[in-house]
């Protein structure tokens, strides 16, 4: 038994969901860093909410690989 | 390398014997986010113990050090206002999602034979999870943390036959007493219990599976693997959710208050967190004495435990047992109208007999009247409807 004995066959449309993910998370950055550069609010803040949406971005990873591997 | 990792796979689910738990499948339905809500519970408790875990090395329950050391882990410590923020909001997403829990187990009937032993250890764990955070907030020792705990108190101490001697067991001699105590049953007592509870619930959960559909075609119904499909999902939803306690956390910030000093009291407005609020305002209501206060909150927690035992009909829908739908939907309407009543008050004593608060008590218990009607007026819609298609 093994962690790929679940999935399915792979294919190949991991790639445009990979190039949103990673748009994703460059758009994320350069939001983030606007509004640091902009003194709206301090270092901390911006470290905090910087995490919440890469744990959100990486839920959607997760989702997407369950959708493209599992069902 | 895919080898290896497949071998180390395998040796893992031998050695553990998990290949009987990898082959469970659950319910399609169950990937609905509602079917979430108790796991989201559990995740926001393993949050908080881990950042109460943090807390606690810097935390001192001493009364002229309390208030010191959390504005030193906020300001001294790296990374302590985020921990102390994730801290907080986990604790308030850990009741909120209790609720909501208790809320969609009540209205599906999810109560039911053979489940009745779970819906009463998980009232406990309402309960318990509630003080969690009552016993919290009080360790903060600034103005509003202590004024909200002893109105609090007052509560507990005006409880007949049983009050005096809770008020010693809980207040102890002195504020030092009380802030020790508190401290103890927020780190270890109620931890505790809360864990053995979780692993009772989740024993009795496992062994009796989800309960029925409530359109009751369970026979029919489509089913998904646990692993990984189902286990997936939950990893997003509690990803998700750690990632809004952490985006929430950066954007507002705990806040901590004055400190409190006895000797130099200042008038701050009292409000107590939100789970609080409905209960607040109906006590802070002119006329109102604490008894009624614990009398209301035990006779809601009377019914609830014993609603399994007096709903007796094998419909499971909500529509098709009026009565009990009527009886919750009233008593979220309440709890509801009265929690907003409560924010739009701060501080003031109200009365029914206010002409400026009579229009909106009148809107409140109007809003419960229209409830009943509106449950039973779809519940006759609901059978007519049923019986149009039984007959074809």
């Amino acid at each position: 038994m093994s962690l790929m004995q679940y999935s399915k066959q792979e294919t190949d449309q991991d790639k445009p969901w990979l190039f949103i993910l990673v748009a994703i998370l460059a758009s994320q950055i350069v939001l983030i860093a606007k509004a640091y550069e902009a003194h709206l609010v301090g270092a901390l803040n911006i470290f905090a909410i910087f995490i919440g949406l890469l744990l959100i971005l990486f839920a959607e990873a997760v989702y997407v690989g369950k959708i493209l591997f599992y069902e | 390398m895919s080898n290896l990792s497949g071998k180390l796979w395998r040796w893992i689910v031998e050695r553990a014997e998990l290949s009987g738990f990898l082959a469970e499948r659950v319910p399609k339905r169950a990937e609905n986010p509602m079917y979430y809500l108790g796991a989201m519970t559990v995740l926001a408790f393993l949050i908080q113990v881990t950042t109460g875990i943090l807390l606690a090395l810097y935390y001192r329950p001493i009364i002229t050090e309390a208030y010191e050391s959390v504005s030193s882990v906020m300001e001294n410590v790296m990374h302590g206002s985020l921990v102390r923020s994730l801290h907080y909001y986990a604790g308030n997403a850990m009741i909120l999602f209790a609720i909501l829990h208790l809320v969609r187990i009540y209205f599906t009937a999810a109560y039911r034979k053979p489940r009745e032993l779970s819906w009463l250890v998980g009232l406990a764990l309402g309960l318990l999870v509630v003080f969690a955070g009552f016993s919290g907030y009080l360790l903060r020792w600034d103005e509003r943390a202590v004024g909200a705990t002893n109105i609090g108190l007052s509560l507990a101490t005006s409880v007949p036959v049983i009050g005096p001697a809770l008020r010693n067991i809980v207040r102890g001699t002195g504020l030092q007493d009380t802030l020790s105590r508190f401290y103890v049953f927020h780190i270890a007592l109620i931890p505790a219990l809360i864990l053995v509870l979780f692993a009772v619930h989740i024993h009795m959960v496992r062994t009796h599976g989800l309960a029925e559909s409530i359109h009751g075609n369970r026979k029919e119904e489509k089913t998904i693997p646990f692993f990984p499909h189902h286990l997936l999902s939950e990893i997003c939803l509690a990803l998700v959710l750690a990632g809004i306690l952490f985006a929430i956390s950066g954007v507002l910030p705990a806040e901590l208050g004055r400190k409190y000093d006895p000797l130099n009291p200042t008038r701050v407005v009292l409000e107590p967190e939100w789970y609080f609020m409905a209960l607040y305002q109906f006590l802070k209501t002119k006329g109102i004495l604490p008894i009624y206060g614990i009398t209301a909150t035990a006779g809601v927690a009377v019914i609830l435990a014993l609603v399994p035992f007096l709903d007796r009909s094998e419909e499971r829908h909500p529509l098709a047992r009026p009565f009990f739908t009527a009886l919750g939907a009233v008593l979220v309407v309440e709890v509801v109208a009265m929690t907003l009543y409560g924010y739009s008050t701060p501080g003031l004593i109200t009365s029914v007999y206010d002409p400026t608060a009579l229009p909106l008590f009148g809107v409140v218990q109007a809003a419960a009247v229209a409830v009943i009607f509106i449950v039973y007026a779809q519940s006759r819609v609901f059978r007519q409807r049923r019986e149009r298609v039984r007959k074809q």
